[in-house]
């Protein structure tokens, strides 16, 4: 056990004991690799883990735990996640206690049938600069692990975004894997069956694809969650980070930094560059 | 279906002819290595198979049940009916024994009297499965729970199983004998030291397999009447109902209509659903009697393990562990298996 | 048959009598170019612009009041915003973005319409056909 670790727990079950929170939301381990768990009672704490292999993002969790006191174990992006929640009014920021733990990166995770044994560095982490989340009650510091982000194998560029679209299985797991997609109606759903049919339509995932980036744009943390549920892999932080940074050179604005920077679609004004 | 055995061998050399002339001669559609990940893929050159696969990331229930077909065409102004009925002959080469039982499980399922799925059935009659014995399970594997492998699954026409020098060929069924009988030359018939290997290596799969689970499966279909409210609210907590569970699962068959009007002509398609989507139970009305998500979540399990078994005599799961590996949030069916087994 | 490109218009409710006007004045504009009036170009969801170029278009234009005779906080400057950030996305994904203009036409502007589109028609005959619904339908 690593000392981050062995601080995450002492503070997860410090703050179950108090009855600070009801509940703390974290990883544990799970076969080869790690799943998010849920911790009610102090001496349960030390199921909690940290390591490389915890890319889920569990603000996804935080909307469906409104109503509770709830403790969270977050990553920089996870940290991100609940800014963004919180500037679009579905938290309180009074009932949620954030653990913050510094990040170096996750692993892409693995997945069923893959040939590869050597584990890669996410190809978002790569882009990420945000260690720690930007709104934290308590901070554990990483012990040192080397980064992974030096030695690292770069994954392929993705040129053919049409071929790419082409493969998916219209599963809505990165709908459902993404912290901030939270609408109960999704319009790519099947809602509304003028823009995207419910059934997979080949040609529609074009539109299906473009729409969830739209969607997303400025919006989007860039936690990898969606790429990572993706069983066929399509890289969509790729293609959401494109948008984010069209929101960097017009509006300087980068989604999750601050609660009290407000998104540009939100504030339009006239004489801003478009 | 009636069930033919006959146990015959293909030497490595055997194997590369018969490959060839298959891929010249028929449509074939094998595992093509793709970044690290296998995927079904029609082939052209023998080459392009790639065999030395755990398994495939998707099933092959797409050629069986298309992710969306349809179901009928109708012009309204010439007044025609049009039912395109599917299928057309191929070889669907190196399926894992598990994918393959799932499909024993599909035909259990869907060909039942008296309303067999045309659609279904056009398709498995034209499609020759050969599945390829796992050397090595996967981490997240457990067929031998449902006896669906590692070995030999119980819905392949041919099955293949690798020994020294060659592979063991076992003809199960009278379209396996077909494609056989083409290439009759290529086989010989199996020895005993190859029928012994055959015996060994397959008592030792399932023995280590067993070490990893081993569980009392018919005590599952007891699962529905014992429910136990706290091990799935807890479990189902987790669950973010993304779906990809049932849409990378080998047996899951649930699917949805819709009606479609697309220049002119109506059509009506037929496609994968998946329970864990809210549009899954949910009635023009409003009204979903499946609303909650633990619900959603038991409905999974009790149906898979309790109700399949009961209506249909086999159970709706192979083992093939899609479900464990790829869930985001880590839900396990071999908890529930563990809990009831 | 010689391909022709198709273009569809998104007109709001003040250029589109721009778009009327080109007629009363007896200009002309190829008959490819297809036009949906919508009431104001703010409304225009991005995503039914995608719909579109999915549908075959093979470029769409956007008309919308100038901005500066504009009362309000600017509905053209969101719209402006909106198809300059579709632009970057169709970009990415490597579709030329050329084939998704925006177009400022006050209701007088019947002359500035029919040749801007002629102009445009003639530089998407150039990029080729986009073709995006069947080249997502699978081969194989």
């Amino acid at each position: 056990m690593s000392r981050a670790e062995e601080e995450l727990r002492s503070i997860a079950g410090r703050l179950l004991e108090k009855k600070e929170v009801e509940l703390v939301v974290g990883y544990e381990h799970h076969g080869r690799s790690v799943r998010p768990c849920f911790v009610s009672k102090p001496e349960e704490a030390n199921r909690l883990v940290w390591n490389a292999d915890c890319w889920f993002n569990l603000a996804r969790y935080l909307r469906s735990l409104r109503d509770r006191r709830v403790g969270i174990v977050a990553k920089g992006c996870d940290g991100k996640t609940i800014v963004e929640l919180l500037k679009e009014n579905q938290l309180d920021r009074g009932s949620i206690v954030v653990i913050a733990v510094e990040c170096n990166g996750v692993f892409k995770p693995f997945k069923y049938g893959l040939n590869r044994a050597e584990r890669r560095l996410a190809d978002y982490c790569r882009r990420c600069v945000t260690r720690v989340s930007p709104i934290a009650d308590y901070v554990v510091k990483s012990d040192g692990q080397a980064s992974q982000r030096e030695n690292s194998v770069a994954d392929g560029d993705a040129s053919d975004w049409l071929s790419l679209f082409r493969k998916c299985l219209k599963c809505m797991a990165c709908v459902k894997a993404c912290p901030l997609c939270y609408c109960t109606e999704c319009s790519i759903e099947g809602f509304k069956p003028d823009l995207v049919h419910r059934l997979r339509v080949p040609q529609e995932l074009f539109t299906f694809h473009l729409t969830r980036a739209l969607h997303m744009a400025g919006r989007c943390v860039e936690c990898g969650a969606c790429e990572s549920a993706c069983p066929v892999e399509i890289p969509l932080t790729r293609l959401y980070h494109e948008l984010n940074e069209w929101f960097k050179e017009n509006y300087g604005y980068a989604p999750g930094r601050s609660v009290n920077e407000a998104p540009p679609p939100l504030v339009f004004k006239e004489g801003w560059k478009g | 279906m009636e069930r033919l055995s006959r146990v015959l061998f293909l030497s490595e050399d055997g194997f590369k002819i018969f490959l060839e002339q298959l891929v010249s001669s028929k449509n074939v559609i094998a595992p093509v290595e793709t970044d690290g990940c296998f995927e079904f893929k029609t082939i052209k050159r023998a080459g392009e198979a790639s065999l030395n696969y755990s398994n495939t990331r998707l099933p092959p229930k797409r050629f069986f049940l298309p992710q969306r077909e349809v179901v009928f065409k109708h012009d309204p102004k010439k007044g025609t009916l049009h039912e395109p009925l599917g299928g057309f002959e191929m070889v669907l080469l190196g399926v894992r024994p598990c994918d393959a039982s799932a499909l024993s499980i599909l035909d259990s399922i869907l060909l039942k009297p008296p309303n067999p799925d045309p659609f279904y059935e056009s398709r498995r009659r034209s499609i020759t499965v050969v599945s390829l014995s796992c050397a090595k399970p996967g981490e997240e594997c457990f067929c031998n729970v449902f006896e669906a492998g590692p070995v030999r699954g119980s819905g392949e026409d041919i099955t293949l199983t690798r020994i020294t020098g060659g592979l063991l060929v076992e003809v199960r069924s009278s379209r396996g004998q077909a494609l056989v009988d083409v290439f009759k030359n290529l086989f010989e018939k199996a020895g005993a030291e190859h029928l012994e290997e055959y015996g060994e290596l397959s008592s030792r799969l399932t023995r280590e397999m067993n070490s990893r689970i081993g569980i009392a499966r018919e005590r599952l279909v007891r699962l529905e009447e014992t429910l136990d409210e706290g091990f799935f609210q807890k479990e189902a907590q987790r669950c973010v109902e993304c779906s990809l569970c049932s849409f990378t699962c080998p047996v899951c068959y649930c699917f949805d209509t819709e009606d479609y009007l697309e220049k002119n002509i109506y059509m009506r398609a037929k496609g994968w659903d998946t329970c864990a989507s809210p549009l899954f139970t949910r009635m023009a009305s409003g009204l979903d009697p499946r609303a909650s998500r633990v619900e959603m979540f038991c409905h999974r399990f009790c149906h898979k393990l309790s109700r399949i078994p009961l209506a249909f005599n086999s159970y709706g799961c192979v083992g093939c562990g899609r479900c464990v590996s790829l869930c985001p949030a880590g839900v396990d069916i071999r908890e529930v298996l563990k809990r009831w087994g | 048959m010689a391909w022709k490109p198709r273009v569809i218009v998104f007109t709001c409710w003040c250029s589109s009598s721009g778009v009327d006007q080109a007629g009363f004045e007896g200009f002309t504009y190829p008959p490819n170019v297809l036009t949906v009036r919508v009431p104001c170009s703010a409304v225009i969801n991005p995503s039914l612009i995608v719909k579109a170029f999915e549908k075959g278009a093979d470029a769409v234009l956007v008309t919308a009041c100038r901005p500066s005779e504009l009362r309000r906080v600017a509905p053209s400057r969101v719209t402006e915003a909106r198809v300059s950030l579709l632009r970057r996305l169709l970009r990415t994904i490597g579709v030329d973005e050329d084939r998704l203009r925006i177009l400022w036409i006050s209701s007088n502007e019947g002359g500035l319409f029919s040749r801007e589109v002629s102009r445009i028609l003639e530089e998407v005959k150039g990029l080729g056909p986009l073709n995006i619904g069947g080249r997502m339908v699978e081969q194989g």
